[in-house]
Order: structure tokens, then C-alpha cells, then sequence
């Protein structure tokens, strides 16, 4: 086992100063991408609450910290996180290292992919083809963060008309304490392809744990990409989780955020419908306790006309622990038919529960049907005493409405063993009553 | 099994009941009768045991399942209802996402617990659901969505009687079951209440329109009005009523 200290306290400088030896991933396959995100990080900091982006998503905690790269080469559980009945092709991330001996070792049918770390030549065309489809001009801390101190990640192309049988699942597990983990996922999904990937973000040792996970993809004209994100760390994990999505014409996207445990968590997922007919879903569910904190941006950027996006988030905030919800929508001049709905709903089990939650519709075009609805109240009454009145304890109740409640965003997620996997997993943390 | 004494209960600030007294022997059938506002469903609620409503004075003495002497405003809702009362709610809630099933099974569960019993096997519920399903002419279709979700007003009234069927209460209490029912929808409600009228239950028939008791005989017909039981009689004073309306009574009362 190794150990490389990783200082890192108040201000963003020091980090760079103590990670100067170590060597990201990148270093090799985008040299000129790599300088670019290390100069940002010398002019850039931890947001703070002044941004408008993290005005309720405090870093301060992260960047308290002393973080440290730990290689762990033994066998962990990953039991608990298979999903039953389902055969799939497994990529097991280790603290951002890729762990060969706990993935699949067969070769996959329909797609192909090389990780960073063994970047193989002839996946550089994929590689530049979905970085091109991405133009940072914003000096975003975290994403330069994440390409100067990457790990490992994967370059994962879907061949063109293939229809994947067995889903992609990638399992990025965190260990040891103070572990910090950087990992980026570039994913092409080649004309006419159909595929799932499943992500599963959990903790071996519930230790304290920060991990970026960048995930971007490019769906090609008449492909479909459907991933299913289950977040099960510990409340002691900080975890900054973003997907960008570019989508082709007459595309289908479709996105699952499933937070079943987490201590900090921000969620990015950026769209960006490109191509006409194109069709994006975005739900998702969070059930925060105690003291943590689930963040949930979004963003859809709808340049064409004649594209669908729909979003469901539903939260229920116990405890002390708070929530945020911020749903972009732009809707560019030349977009028109645009279809855009959003909705989000939002109960508060107590009183020291808070959500913030701000839908923001930027609508450029004119003949589009755009809507959004947010809702933030208590738990139904009348239906909990309904339920009571049947025999149901108080807990039972509450377990049983929080099933009913977060039902629709869950029949989004269209292979039920994962499905089942997850109502599972949250019934065994006493969320769920089914 | 039941006996309420002068009972007062308010909700947001006003008072609704105003010294009911009531008393309901095992077996029994007692109708409650009463112009709008009277108390009828207040009543209802306060006997199921929901917290909106206060009870600022009176007793409530339930001769339970497991205990014999029952203070029944020292129990929560869930424990009276392991206890053996049931509330048929005039307006049932909708719950999309809860299956009918699980939740009845969930329900049952608890009951059976309470009174010491094993839950039941998958193939004995199920049986125990069609056997009791058949009572009100409850389709299967239905047992299997969400509980009322896209229910019709009558179908939404048979569910509650199937779940009292299942959950074999020892005080049934119906809420204007009777409400928004056509008379197809009545007749299969009535039937599948006598099919659970025997000589350890008993059931308080709250009600608005005399039609009902002509498909569930009460033994007892008691007028609510103004909080309190001002009359009681037999099922020809439910008749009375139908002929006469209520006018006579609020004279009477307020005389």
C-alpha cells in the first residue's frame, strides 16, 4: 500500500504546491488540455458561497482537509453493490485506479474501451471527438481540478448500430481515510447504438473520502444512452459527480440519479441537445439525513428545434440535513417547438430540514411549450393517517409514502433488476417500506 | 364495547362536539344521523383517533382485542386500529405509488402481530384477498394498482369495505359510506358490510340519508346535532326523518 500526502488547506495554491509530483493521467493522451487546466487552478480557487453556482453548497470542508492518494491492491466487498440478476460488464475503480482483478475480464461485445492509464492509440480519435464536443471557456476550479490530478478513467466507444445486451457497469469505490479520487469517463456512442451504463458510486470503509467523477458523453445521431447513477457512499463522503452530455440528432438520453447514501454530494449534469428530434430525460431522487447536504444542478441547453427534455427530481430532506435543487433551461433564438418540462418536488420531514430549490428558464425562441413546477411542503397528512388508520406504525407510514413518492422517478430506471437493486438497498437503510 | 361519555372535541379553535354520549354493545348496529355541520364525521375522526381534532373534556371506554378496559384516547391511531376499530373514510385518500396490496399485506401484518399471530403466507393472503374481494365485488384488476389510484367514487367506497373484510374489526365505523354512491354501487357496499355483521362486532353507521338503513338494518338510530346526541330511537325514526327532515328536531332541541 502507498501513501502520498496531498496537503490541502484553505486555498487552492497549496494544493497545486504539494501535488506538484504527482502526474495526471493526462499528462500523456492531452498534454495542451492538461497545461490549460493547470494554469486555471493558478488562477482560481474553491468556489465560495459569493458564486453564484455554490451559493448553498458550501466547499469549505473539502478544502479543510489533508487528502491523500492511497493504492490499496487487496480484495474489497463489492458484494452488497452487485446488482442481483442482472449479467453485466463490470469496470471497478479503486480510489481512482483502475482494478483489474475485480472487472470483467471477458471482452466486451458491441464496444470497446482502453483506460487512461493504458491509453491504446487507436482510441484517440474517440477520445477527440467527444472533448470537442465540450468548449470550457468558464475557469471552473473543480473540472481543471479533476483533469490536473486525474487518476484514471476510461475512453469507452459503442460501436455504431450495436445494441449492447449486457449494460456497462462502472463501480468507483473510495477507501481509507482522507482518500482523495479524480477519475474521468469519455464515452462515444456511435450512430444507431443502444446502450446502459450503470455507475455506482460507493465507500468500502465509510472513511472520510473525496472523489471528482467527470463523465462526458457524445450520443451520435439515432444512438440511445441510458445511465442509471446510484450514489452509496457514507455520510463522510464529498463527492462531486458530473456528467456532460452532447446529443445528435434524433438522439435519446436518458438519466437516473439515485442518491441511496452520501455526506456531501454535487451533482453537475449538463445537456446540451444539439441536434434535432433529440430526446432527454433527467429524473432523479435524494433522501438526505442527518447532516448531509445533496446538490443537484442542471443544466439543458436546447440549441435546435424540435427537442424534448423532461426532469423529475423529487427530494425528501430529514433531519437536519439540507438540499439543494437549480434546474437551468436555455432555450436558444432558433430552437423553436422546443419542448421543456421540469418538475421538482420537495418534502421536509422536520423542522430543521431546509431545500433550496430555483428553477431558471431562459427562453430565447417563441413558439416552444416550456414549463416548470417546484413544490416544497410536508409530508401528506391525510395520507399518513390513512395509513395509520390501517395499522401502520409511524415509521411504516412515512417508509410507505416515501415509496409512493419517489415511484415515478424510479420507473424511469427500465431494467428492474436495477430497479429492485436499489428499492433494496434503501429499504435496508430503513428509507423505504414497499 | 363501546361507551362515549359527554364527549367535547374541537378543531381549530371550535368546538364541534359538545357532549355526545353514546354507548354501542357487541353486535350491535347503531346509525348516526344529523344535518351538515352536526359533528357526524368529527366524530368519526376523533373515535379513529386524528390528531387535528382536541378533545377538551368526556371519556372513551373500547372493549379492545387484547385488553378489555381501553382508555381509547390513550392510543395513537395505529394502536386502535390493532386494537379492532376500523374507520371507512367517507373521502378515501388516493396514494399512487403504494401498491394495494403490499399496503394491505403491510396492514394486516401489523394486526395479526398485535394479536400474537404469524403473518400470513404469500398463498393464504392471497387467498384471504380473493375470498375477500369477492364480498364487494372487487375486481382483481383493482387489488393490483396503487391504492385508489384512478379508482371510481364507488369503487373507492368497496375498497374500504375490502379492507375492513380483511382486517376483521371489532368496531367498524363508516363514515358516509353511502356518499356519492349510485344504487348498483349501494347495494354491493351493503352486502359486503351485513357478509361482517356478527355478534363480536359492531358497527357505527354514520350517514346523512335514510336510504342506507334500508339496505344495512340499524338496531339503533341516534340524531346528531349541534355536537350531541339529541335523539334516539330505532330504524323507524330513520324513517321519520326521511318524511320529516330534521327541522322538527333542531324545534324540539331548541325549545
Amino acid at each position: 500500500m502507498t501513501v502520498t500526502e496531498i496537503t490541502s488547506k484553505y486555498k487552492s495554491e497549496e494544493i497545486l504546491k504539494n501535488l506538484k509530483g504527482f502526474d495526471s493521467v493526462f499528462k500523456n493522451i492531452l498534454p495542451e488540455s492538461l497545461e490549460k487546466s493547470l494554469s486555471i487552478l493558478a488562477e482560481t480557487d474553491f468556489p465560495t458561497t459569493r458564486q453564484e453556482d455554490w451559493k448553498y453548497t458550501r466547499t469549505a470542508r473539502i478544502s479543510n482537509e489533508i487528502w491523500k492518494h492511497w493504492s490499496f491492491e487487496g480484495n474489497i466487498d463489492l458484494s452488497e453493490h452487485i446488482i442481483p440478476e442482472l449479467d453485466v460488464h463490470t469496470i471497478v475503480f479503486n480510489n481512482g485506479e483502475y482494478n483489474k482483478k475485480l472487472s470483467s475480464a471477458e471482452k466486451p461485445e458491441g464496444w470497446e474501451f482502453c483506460t487512461l492509464r493504458s491509453f491504446d492509440e487507436s482510441m484517440k480519435q474517440t477520445l477527440a471527438k467527444v472533448e470537442a464536443c465540450f468548449h470550457n471557456d468558464k475557469k471552473d476550479f473543480f473540472s481543471a481540478f479533476n483533469r490536473a490530478f486525474c487518476n484514471d478513467g476510461l475512453v469507452i466507444k459503442i460501436t455504431k448500430n450495436a445494441k449492447i445486451s449486457k449494460p456497462i457497469h462502472l463501480i468507483f469505490v473510495q477507501q481509507g481515510e482522507l482518500s482523495l479520487s479524480n477519475t474521468h469517463i469519455s464515452l462515444l456512442a456511435e450512430s444507431g447504438s443502444e446502450a446502459d451504463v450503470i455507475c455506482s458510486y460507493v465507500s468500502a470503509d465509510n472513511q472520510k473520502a473525496w472523489g471528482n467523477h467527470y463523465f462526458k458523453a457524445l450520443v451520435e445521431s439515432n444512438a440511445s444512452l441510458n445511465i442509471y447513477k446510484i450514489q452509496q457512499e457514507s455520510d463522510n463522503n464529498f463527492t462531486l459527480a458530473q456528467e456532460d452530455i452532447y446529443q445528435e440528432k434524433d438522439s435519446r438520453f436518458n438519466i437516473v440519479t439515485m442518491m441511496v447514501e452520501g455526506g456531501w454530494i454535487r451533482n453537475n449534469l449538463n445537456i446540451i441537445m444539439a441536434g434535432q428530434n433529440g430526446e432527454s430525460y433527467l429524473s432523479g431522487f435524494y433522501l438526505p439525513r442527518n447532516k448531509d447536504h445533496s446538490d443537484n444542478h442542471t443544466l439543458v441547453d436546447h440549441r435546435v428545434p424540435h427537442c424534448t427534455s423532461t426532469e423529475l427530481y423529487k427530494v425528501i430532506l430529514n433531519d437536519s440535513s439540507t438540499g439543494v435543487f437549480n434546474g437551468k433551461v436555455y432555450v436558444r433564438e432558433d430552437a423553436q417547438k422546443t419542448n421543456a418540462y421540469q418538475t421538482n418536488a420537495n418534502i421536509l420531514m422536520s423542522e430543521n430540514a431546509q431545500m433550496n430549490t430555483k428553477p431558471e428558464l431562459e427562453i430565447y425562441a417563441d413558439d416552444v411549450k416550456c414549463s416548470h413546477g417546484t413544490t416544497t411542503g410536508q409530508i401528506d397528512k391525510n395520507a399518513l393517517f390513512y395509513l395509520k388508520s390501517r395499522g401502520l406504525s409511524e415509521e411504516s407510514s412515512i417508509r410507505l409514502l416515501t415509496a409512493a413518492f419517489i415511484n415515478d422517478v424510479l420507473d424511469k430506471v427500465t431494467l428492474e433488476p436495477i430497479k429492485n437493486h436499489v428499492t433494496n438497498q434503501l429499504i435496508k437503510k430503513n428509507l423505504l417500506f414497499v | 364495547m363501546l361507551t362515549i361519555k359527554n364527549l367535547h372535541a374541537k378543531i381549530d379553535g371550535k368546538e364541534i362536539l359538545k357532549g355526545l354520549s353514546l354507548t354501542v354493545k357487541a353486535g350491535e348496529v347503531h346509525a348516526i344521523m344529523g344535518p351538515n355541520g352536526s359533528g357526524k364525521s368529527t366524530l368519526a375522526s376523533v373515535l379513529a383517533g386524528r390528531e387535528d381534532y382536541e378533545v377538551t373534556e368526556g371519556s372513551i371506554e373500547y372493549e379492545g382485542v387484547t385488553k378489555n378496559k381501553i382508555n381509547l384516547l390513550d392510543l395513537a391511531a395505529e394502536d386502535r386500529a390493532r386494537e379492532g376499530i376500523f374507520l371507512a373514510f367517507q373521502y378515501p385518500i388516493e396514494i399512487p405509488g403504494v401498491s394495494n396490496m403490499n399496503f394491505l399485506k403491510a396492514s394486516l401484518t401489523e394486526i395479526r402481530k398485535h394479536r400474537g399471530l404469524e403473518p400470513l403466507s404469500a398463498k393464504d393472503f392471497l387467498q384471504l384477498v380473493k375470498e375477500k374481494a369477492k364480498l364487494v365485488e372487487l375486481d382483481g384488476q383493482l387489488t393490483n394498482r396503487a391504492v385508489n389510484e384512478g379508482f371510481s367514487g364507488g369503487e373507492k367506497k368497496r375498497n374500504e369495505i375490502f379492507q375492513m373484510a380483511m382486517l376483521e374489526p371489532k368496531l367498524g365505523i363508516l363514515d358516509e359510506t353511502d356518499s356519492g354512491l349510485d344504487i348498483d354501487a349501494l347495494r354491493i357496499v351493503s352486502q359486503g358490510v351485513n357478509a361482517l355483521r356478527s355478534p363480536k362486532r359492531s358497527f357505527v353507521v354514520i350517514t346523512h340519508y335514510q336510504r342506507l338503513l334500508e339496505h344495512i338494518v340499524p338496531d339503533f338510530v341516534h340524531v346528531l346535532y349541534n355536537g350531541r346526541i339529541v335523539k334516539s330511537g330505532t330504524k323507524e325514526l330513520a324513517l321519520e326523518l326521511e318524511e320529516r327532515g330534521y327541522d322538527w328536531i333542531k324545534e324540539e332541541v331548541n325549545a
